[in-house]
């Protein structure tokens, strides 16, 4: 008769600390990613002063929703933040509330830009205005939703149990991107909807 | 694009829409330098003052030789050239050209930004401004710099990311056209305007010299800090270089009197700020790189005698130590004294050390062999020095480390309780003789 011995040590999953090699390909990332991001800005600003006539040509962008979309993503940061501290002190069900409320408030933000865009008189071959918006958002809005699969990822990760107060990188990692995703809004916010108004 | 576009003239709407900033400021001026007032203004003059006051009357009542360790001529020179930068950005008549030209204003804040911020941060300001009170005042402040959170809120403003994003913010705002005009309109916003660019500047410069030496920021993230502020700067340097039409309403009917359209006057603004604004950020970029490459050289000499950190580089650097030793070993033989000991150091006067070691207050804290009166007991006794395996516990001991940990024991282990002296190198190799000719 032959008995089987499973032994019931589990090997830890992932680096401890938070300086994976995955935290710096994430740097690395964000690097590119913010390059790309400075040179659409950069274009909006160039093309925006060899405009002729008004500008923005279709008068100001309005603030109703960009506000709320505004305040939505800050909020998605904070309760990012509130729940990587709650793996920090080894409370997994703290981070799961915060990565599905992050990626509720995400998944608004993707409805309330989709619900702008439906409402522009303006389509992406209008004119030049209106193709650097709806590039420039646009890739935003893409940046957001590869944002939402990592939170899905990493809540799924936390359900089984991958990460406790020591090993929890690949939270760390997915939380610098998710407040990148914020930054990056914060300067698309001000370069559309408020330096226009104080041009 | 060619540089010259005087025949176009200003679109009518955007003098229509300048007018309202217009109204009550900027007359247009003769166009001569001679002309243009000097701004004697009681509150710049007092704030300047005070500096100078405050620098030099701490400078005063510190020892000579501690000012001369902590200050030194060129500190005291960067000071003075700072001010100097301050007193023509803001009381020569390169003030009043400011509100005449766009180009003059991009000067003024060049100088306020890039000239006298970081020859002020070197200049260790904070220090000799504290020292101008007296020891129980001194005190005061320091219970309320801890007590009060201000040394905590401080911190927390100087964290990198902050700063990085304070620039950032102060750099847009102030150049979007609308914030530009009230600036001009207003003298207060006119003076909150330079205010956020010197503040922003001096926190940007800290950051970047860290005249005190314990960086907040390591080297390689202090060349990402400073890269991505440059070309950002730079971005919008190209930008007012190459746009289209003149932002700023305010210098529409100014230029002429100086012989430049308004969108020559925006672009020279924007060349200005392009070109020696990021000639003096790669310069830093460069200053900073080969500090970091000095500062690793540094880890790996300290870190060579643990022999469990030691990477591949490291190996390659030891033997290279190593060969230079048995070169130095070799050429030693041509002595005409014949071989040498290990310890022997070619130009040093051991007879000199016991002297020194009284002048540079070695003996306060060390035992020493020969010193008179050397009964320290704050440092170990200096005895048999050259049996030593260690200096500090952590600097294999050889000629040219004793020689380095006497010249600046804080840069070796910062923070320990050994402190820099401002010994000569000369005075260091005496020392050091003084010191193996015990063995």
């Amino acid at each position: 008769m032959v008995e089987l011995g499973v032994s019931r040590t589990v090997l830890p999953v992932g680096s401890k600390a938070h300086h994976a090699s995955g935290w710096w390909g994430m740097l690395t990332v964000i690097a590119t990613e913010a390059t790309l991001f400075a040179y659409l800005l950069f274009s909006y600003f160039y093309i925006a002063s060899h405009a002729i006539g008004a500008w923005p040509p279709y008068g100001m962008p309005k603030l109703s929703l960009a506000i709320p979309c505004t305040m939505l993503l800050v909020a998605g940061s904070f309760t990012m933040w509130w729940g990587e501290r709650g793996i920090d002190r080894d409370n997994p069900v703290r981070l799961m509330i915060g990565l599905v409320v992050s990626a509720v408030l995400g998944l608004v933000f993707i409805a309330l830009e989709g619900l702008e865009w439906a409402g522009e008189p303006f389509h992406l071959t209008s004119d030049a205005y209106s193709s650097l918006y709806f590039t420039v958002t646009g890739f935003h809005l893409v940046h957001v939703a590869v944002g939402l699969l990592l939170l899905m990822v990493l809540f799924v990760w936390t359900a089984l149990g991958y990460f406790d107060a020591q090993r929890h990188s690949a939270v760390s990692i997915g939380v610098l991107y998710w407040h990148f995703i914020t930054i990056v809004w914060l300067a698309v916010f001000f370069t559309f909807y408020i330096a226009p108004r104080l041009g | 694009m060619p540089l010259t576009v005087s025949s176009i003239s200003l679109p009518a709407a955007a003098r229509e829409i300048a007018k309202p900033a217009l109204d009550g400021l900027a007359v247009p001026g003769s166009g001569r330098l001679a002309e243009l007032p000097w701004n004697w203004e009681v509150w710049v003059l007092v704030c300047l003052g005070l500096a100078v006051f405050g620098y030099a009357y701490g400078l005063r009542r510190l020892n000579p030789h501690a000012r001369s360790r902590i200050f030194g001529i060129l500190r005291i020179a960067s000071f003075a050239a700072g001010i100097a930068a301050l007193f023509v950005a803001l009381i020569s008549p390169l003030d009043a050209l400011d509100d005449q030209l766009f180009s003059a204003h991009m000067v003024q804040h060049l100088l306020l930004m890039m000239v006298a911020a970081p020859l002020l941060v070197c200049s260790r300001p904070a220090m000799a401004f504290l020292w101008a009170f007296p020891m129980s005042t001194r005190r005061v402040i320091g219970r309320i710099w801890i007590a009060g959170g201000l040394h905590r809120s401080v911190t927390a403003l100087m964290s990198p990311l902050a700063v990085w994003l304070l620039c950032s913010v102060v750099l847009w705002f102030w150049h979007l056209p609308g914030p530009y005009g009230w600036a001009l309109a207003n003298e207060g916003i006119h003076t909150l305007e330079h205010f956020c660019f010197f503040i922003s500047a001096l926190m940007f410069w800290s950051l970047v010299i860290e005249p005190f030496g314990r960086r907040r920021l390591d080297y390689g993230s202090t060349l990402i800090f400073v890269a991505t502020l440059g070309v950002q700067n730079g971005l919008l340097g190209a930008l007012l270089t190459l746009a289209g039409h003149p932002f700023y309403g305010a210098h529409f009917n100014t230029t002429e009197a100086w012989g430049l359209t308004p969108l020559e006057d925006q672009q020279l603004a924007g060349i200005i700020m392009w070109i020696p604004a990021s000639v003096i950020h790669l310069t830093s970029l460069g200053v900073l790189f080969v500090m970091w490459m000095r500062h690793a050289e540094r880890e790996a000499r300290v870190a060579v005698p643990s022999r469990t950190r030691l990477s591949s580089s490291l190996a390659v650097q030891r033997y290279t130590t190593v060969l230079a030793i048995l070169v130095t070993f070799g050429l030693s033989g041509c002595d005409r004294h014949g071989p040498a000991s290990y310890w022997a150091m070619s130009g040093a006067h051991a007879d000199r050390g016991p002297a020194l070691m009284q002048k540079y207050g070695c003996a306060a804290c060390h035992t020493i062999a020969g010193v008179p009166n050397a009964r320290g007991q704050v440092g170990p006794p200096l005895a048999q020095f050259g049996r030593r395996a260690f200096i500090a516990g952590i600097l294999s001991n050889n000629p040219d480390n004793l020689v380095k940990w006497l010249r600046s024991p804080q840069s070796v282990i910062p923070g320990n309780a050994m402190p820099d002296t401002g010994l000569t190198e000369q005075d260091a190799r005496d020392i050091a003789a003084y010191l193996y000719g015990d063995t």
